[in-house]
């Protein structure tokens, strides 16, 4: 009986060696205290690849934010007075990475959790080099991607 | 009477420390104790599962955090930030894992935020991988699961 126990503290310690962390503190702490403060949507989803017990985890969190960002090119010099100006926002990257995954992912989360706060924060970055100079033209090239 | 005279706090290694009522009461848990049994602010209050060194580190914050709830001229706001942060960033992941633990079961709430902000920041905007090198997880998906779940999620890369 004493080999037994000897036998389990030492597979408790290597298995407390890998992973000190996540496997050991209550769920309950991760899933309200920690993940609730890491929020942000892409961090989450990033978190769910980690392993099992963590994916497990995160479809439990209760708060979730989703940050989309307009990038505002700012107005360059122009060699030819007739060029139009700029003014619309654009996007940075592809439309569906910026929106419409993030916002899917929430709602995966939202059909397993029993109560969910999103909150959804826009927001706008000048940007000097944006890629795109109005928003139809990003839609365009969201579509084609 | 109890509320104007110090307590003694034994860690689960034998170690005893002497502190002043209002710093352990920081904790909600042993605040509770000492509310319900008059006898524990008399005599020796047992910290069950904390060490000497984890058990000196709660009373370093509980004891910064309460002076400066107490006289908010001698430690301003700013310096408990500038203290918080030193606290937090001197910390291994083992003493990090021990004090979560710890401020969880006596309930230091300041500190537990603290400590969980920091865990938060140490996983925000990091890819699976190096939150695993951090933390020391095991991959357990199977080559198979993970290619389908990064195929689902090409948004987080």
């Amino acid at each position: 009986m004493e080999n037994l126990g000897v036998l389990r503290a030492a597979l408790e310690e290597e298995e407390n060696k890998e992973d000190p962390f996540f496997k050991r503190l209550p769920d309950e702490l991760i899933i309200s205290h920690i993940l609730g403060k890491v929020s942000e949507a892409k961090s989450l989803c990033r978190c769910s690849l980690v392993s099992k017990k963590f994916s497990s985890l995160v479809y439990k969190t209760k708060n979730v934010s989703v940050k989309i960002t307009f990038h505002i090119p700012i107005p360059q010099p122009k060699s030819n007075p007739e060029e139009p100006t700029t003014k619309y926002a654009a996007f940075p990257g592809k439309l569906v990475h910026v929106v419409t995954y993030p916002l899917m992912f929430v709602q995966n989360i939202a059909l397993k959790a029993k109560e969910i706060t999103c909150h959804i924060i826009t927001g706008i970055k000048p940007s000097a080099n944006s890629n795109f100079s109005d928003t139809a033209t990003a839609m365009n090239r969201a579509a084609k991607l | 009477m109890a509320s104007k005279g110090n307590l003694t706090l034994k860690s689960c290694n034998g170690k005893e420390f002497i502190v002043e009522e209002k710093v352990a009461v920081m904790s909600t848990t042993i605040k509770n104790m000492v509310d319900v049994d008059d006898s524990f602010a008399q005599g020796v209050i047992p910290i069950i599962g904390v060490d000497g060194k984890i058990l000196a580190k709660l009373i370093e914050y509980c004891k910064e955090h309460a002076e400066a709830d107490e006289d908010e001229e001698v430690k301003s706001e700013e310096y408990l930030k500038k203290f918080d942060e030193k606290f937090v960033d001197e910390l291994n992941l083992n003493d990090l894992y021990d004090l979560l633990k710890a401020s969880n079961y006596l309930e230091i709430t300041k500190l537990l935020n603290l400590l969980c902000q920091k865990v938060a920041s140490m996983i925000k905007g990091k890819k699976p991988e190096e939150i695993r090198r951090i933390f020391n997880i095991k991959n357990d998906f199977t080559p198979e699961e993970e290619e389908e779940i990064n195929r689902q999620n090409p948004w987080a890369f």
